[in-house]
């Protein structure tokens, strides 16, 4: 009989071993944003769905991990996939806050997981001293706010000549920093265009169009509002409907949200860029799968693929009609093989 | 004895006419300091008008109006919860809310939902039946008010989210931009409407029983159980009350943004909170009104608007906004001469 219940058991285990074996060639890949509460998020785990639906059936999964922007929160959900997952995660992670790479690159190479990051990246971290840590993405947000001012002032009565205001987001947040910073470069390089004030409205569209109605009251002759998002854009707008200003002062955004599009289509709205999440959600995913598979070695990819700036979307009137065609009405499909695709240029980082 | 009957122009006094001019003294003092808020409203004004460009005119009289509005509905319901000593953190949550449903419900670009003024009814019903769970659940588990609602507040936040899965909905319905740029002699419809809620915050409060429960409680909680007023009662209606302005006050900001989205609730809590207390209420609990509250909400909002047309500097502006809290909770504390501090 003990025999028996013995042999059993043995049984048992060697089929669980072989079903672990068998789960083994499964790959799970963590996509760790912020939280499904805004468009370009969610286009970022869709992007890691998209990667994995290029692979055979079965062969991955997808999990969405949030952490509503809470460092701890994030480490912890990315702790608790990696212990339920073993070495068969990978992690596409759109960090918290900067700091918290540093502490998510520790993690992954204790736990010998692949994992790729994107935007924030902690001073002093770089992806090449790590074996696990394969690349790092951004989007310029310099080139961003610069674009979306350029494109602005070219529009005014007289072509780069003109007033301005300006919606800045969360006070030391690294986007609206470097958005900023592009318009102050595009500011240098039009010294006809007259920047009059800025105000922080933390990102909300409340905020905006009460700062901006409250503009209508001091500058009658404003030319533009420059906004470091979309969705502030959006309330500058409504505050300017009201008066009936909507289109003869020029406004720009950046994000790309669906009904920023709306605006740009209305007229009401010069441009705004798109960040591509599909793009950064897949390529991030890829680039971790592709080290997993063992098809590509993280040290022996070249500086350029380890750290670089994807492109961002510029939206206006001209091009509308495309980019809903592509992004909205469909997912975008991309090559996931080539990974030099999503590459602009290189981040330089300094060690 | 002796010492008190040689005090300078008391000598005369029998005890209970020293007693009489004492509350008296005290209520002289009180009347007082109530006129503060409305004082410094003033001299607010008046500073404001004379120095600060673009001020004085009537296109900023009517931003001013129209940014009174939300945080003006908004009061109207917590005045309440702050009489009887507790406090409502769920408002951005439920402003958020409400918020994103209700253009979810009406004619919008993300669904097929075509409910109109029923819609706009459902999500206030809905919001106020948050407020009811979060008095529910704060009188009879015992769950103090703050952790409560704080709790609730973050709960159906979640659910804001969730109803538009992270892509807001665009309103398609006409009466949201007719009301949102519809205006009578130059004042906005919303700023009427806002109003209109207001006085009928004023009229709770002054014909109404449950609005003397509600002072009854925040000074002495004990004694009116005694009398045998259902208190619990009167705590979930006041919660439901709160929760039935911030969901007011969130269909307001979707009609103004013609877009829902949980955010549109978030800075509010501050802001009306701030008012209230620079209004003259006590977060002890016992004082305050509908009056006050709005003092409080139109100086706080002409401090916004003043530092805007000023073009302050966006980092002081944060360290203002919370000076000028500390400053007036310093007042009011004062003002009450607290025994204790918790």
């Amino acid at each position: 009989m003990l025999k028996k219940c013995l042999s059993l058991m043995v049984l048992a285990l060697v089929l669980t071993a072989i079903g672990v074996s068998q789960a083994g060639e499964k790959v799970f890949i963590g996509m760790a944003i912020h939280s499904t509460d805004n468009e370009y998020w969610n286009q970022e785990a869709e992007g890691g769905k998209l990667f994995a639906s290029t692979l055979p059936p079965g062969s991955a999964e997808t999990q969405v991990l949030t952490c509503d922007g809470d460092d701890e929160k994030q480490l912890n959900g990315i702790k608790a996939f990696i212990a339920s997952h073993g070495q068969n995660s990978i992690i596409y992670v759109d960090p918290s806050n900067a700091p918290n790479t540093a502490a998510i690159a520790e993690i992954c190479e204790d736990a010998k997981v692949y994992w790729t990051s994107v935007w924030h990246l902690a001073e002093g971290l770089n992806p090449k001293n790590y074996q696990y840590y394969v690349m790092h993405q951004s989007v310029d947000g310099v080139k961003q706010g610069y674009d979306i001012a350029v494109k602005m002032f070219k529009l005014f009565k007289t072509p780069g000549k003109g007033k301005i205001v300006g919606l800045q987001g969360q006070l030391g947040n690294d986007s609206a920093v470097e958005r900023y910073a592009g318009l102050q470069q595009a500011l240098k390089e039009y010294p006809d265009v007259e920047f009059l004030d800025l105000q922080v409205c933390d990102w909300n569209p409340q905020r905006a169009l009460n700062t901006t109605e409250t503009w209508l009251a001091k500058y009658t002759d404003l030319d533009g509002i420059w906004s470091a998002n979309d969705d502030m854009a959006l309330g500058a707008i409504q505050a300017l409907k009201a008066k009936g200003l909507n289109g003869k002062i020029k406004v720009v955004g950046v994000d790309g949200v669906s009904a920023a599009i709306d605006a740009i289509d209305a007229g009401d709205m010069v441009c705004t860029v798109a960040n591509n999440g599909f793009l950064q959600g897949g390529y991030g995913a890829a680039y971790a799968y592709y080290a997993w598979a063992g098809k590509i070695t993280p040290s022996k990819l070249p500086d350029r693929q380890r750290a670089f700036y994807t492109e961002g979307y510029l939206v206006e009137k001209a091009n509308l009609a495309k980019y809903r065609q592509e992004f909205m009405n469909s997912v975008p499909t991309y090559d996931f093989t080539n990974l030099e695709f999503p590459v602009v240029r290189p981040i330089l980082i300094k060690d | 004895m002796a010492n008190s009957a040689s005090l300078p122009g008391r000598g005369d006094l029998t005890i209970a006419e020293e007693f009489a001019q004492k509350i008296a003294d005290e209520r002289r003092h009180n009347q007082l300091m109530q006129m503060v808020p409305g004082i410094i409203l003033a001299s607010f004004a008046v500073l404001a008008s004379l120095f600060v460009g673009g001020f004085f005119t009537v296109t900023n009289a009517i931003n001013i109006l129209n940014q009174i509005s939300i945080p003006l509905i908004l009061a109207t319901g917590i005045t309440n919860v702050i009489i009887i000593g507790g406090i409502d953190l769920s408002i951005e949550g439920v402003m958020g809310f409400c918020a994103s449903i209700v253009t979810l419900l009406v004619l919008n670009k993300k669904n097929s939902m075509d409910l109109g003024v029923l819609g706009m009814a459902l999500t206030v019903a809905a919001g106020t039946f948050i407020g009811f769970v979060t008095g529910v659940l704060h009188v009879k588990m015992r769950i103090p008010s703050f952790m409560v609602s704080f709790g609730m507040g973050s709960v159906i936040t979640g659910f804001g989210i969730m109803s538009y899965g992270g892509k807001p909905a665009t309103v398609e319905y006409a009466l949201f931009p007719a009301i949102s740029q519809g205006s009578i002699l130059g004042i906005p419809y919303l700023s009427f409407m806002a109003l209109g809620i207001f006085l009928v915050g004023c009229f709770i409060q002054k014909y109404t029983a449950f609005a003397r429960a509600i002072y009854a409680i925040g000074d002495n909680e004990g004694v009116l159980r005694s009398t045998g007023v259902n208190v619990d009662w009167v705590k979930i209606k006041a919660f439901a009350w709160c929760a039935c302005c911030a969901s007011l006050a969130g269909l307001f900001g979707a009609i103004r943004l013609n877009r829902g989205e949980v955010i549109i609730g978030q800075g509010n809590l501050f802001t009306t909170i701030t008012a209230l207390v620079v209004g003259g209420a006590s977060l002890a609990g016992g004082k305050g009104g509908m009056l006050e509250s709005l003092v409080g909400v139109v100086i706080v909002v002409i401090i916004q608007n003043c530092m805007i047309l000023l073009g302050i500097n966006p980092y002081i502006q944060e360290a203002v906004k919370g000076v000028i809290i500390i400053l007036a909770v310093a007042l009011s504390v004062t003002r009450g001469k607290k025994d204790f501090v918790k």
